[in-house]
């Protein structure tokens, strides 16, 4: 079905609901595919689909044809799915990377992480982040840092720190712009931030 | 916090390969449909694709969702099985 044909028979009611039982079909084959092995199983991809449907006929006149409907309802489709996913994955994750007084500066456990051979630049770079991160960053950024350490989403740090997916991906882009432009200062070069720990 | 070994080396990555964004994930997220067909169409970027791509590579969450997307698309181009 071409995208013009999709448009016309979602906005027509003799032809909607045939054409919504079309885009569901094609709505959990893809979703199945993008969350297979992760934990979404089929009632999983069918409430997505369910849901998504419902906000594609609230977009439809946002539509603006710049790809094909299938593709556009698919990226809707992707966006609810990994947000639901991601809040199932992390909802008994402890918050206090993101809240805890204690959690306010990085500490380096240099015994773990410095070889004999690489003492010295190691510590270097870690005594130059440390300074950098105290520094440079304000309370909210270190925080945010952290949490993304642990591998938290940043919409699911925003959900607790009660911010949004944007604002908090800025505060995070911003910590990291200051962190390269202080290390580069210190005389550090990409090369050195890529290979001085890997 | 103490870093281990890994979040030392995942922090230096995540701002040694950092470039200047001025996208949000939302701006992204609408545009990636576009995106993704120029990408697999194989058609040259323009100036605001390229922009969307940029935050992508920028920002670890925009870029795990792209890369589901992609594997849906992939999906229902092929005819159901």
């Amino acid at each position: 079905m071409s995208t013009d044909e999709w448009v016309v028979r979602l906005r027509d009611e003799d032809q909607q609901e045939v054409a919504l039982i079309e885009l569901r079909k094609v709505l959990i084959r893809g979703l199945r595919k993008a969350f297979a092995g992760k934990g979404g199983g089929d009632a999983f991809c069918e409430d997505i689909a369910q849901e998504t449907l419902i906000r594609v006929l609230e977009k439809l006149d946002q539509f603006a044809g710049r790809s094909r409907f299938t593709t556009w309802a698919m990226s809707i489709a992707i966006r609810i799915g990994t947000s639901q996913f991601r809040r199932k994955m992390f909802k008994d994750v402890s918050l206090n990377a993101v809240d805890s007084e204690d959690n306010m500066r990085f500490q380096f456990e240099d015994e773990s992480i410095i070889a004999p051979d690489e003492v010295e630049s190691r510590k270097a770079m870690v005594a130059t982040l440390n300074s950098l991160i105290a520094e440079t960053l304000t309370d909210r950024q270190r925080q945010a840092t952290e949490a993304i350490l642990h591998g938290m989403p940043v919409e699911e740090i925003a959900s607790r720190t009660d911010s949004n997916r944007n604002a908090v991906y800025k505060l995070i882009h911003d910590s990291r712009m200051r962190l390269r432009q202080g290390l580069e200062n210190a005389g550090y070069t990409a090369d050195d931030m890529m290979l001085t720990f890997a | 916090m103490v870093l281990d070994k890994n979040q030392v080396s995942t922090l230096l990555q995540f701002v040694a390969t950092v470039t200047p964004d001025g996208m949000t994930c939302d701006g992204c997220l609408e545009q990636v449909p576009e995106l993704a067909e120029s990408q697999m169409g194989s058609i040259p970027l323009d100036e605001v694709m390229l922009k969307v791509k940029n935050h992508i590579d920028n920002c670890p969450c925009c870029a795990g969702e792209y890369e589901s997307f992609l594997v849906a698309l992939n999906e229902i181009e092929e005819p159901a099985r």
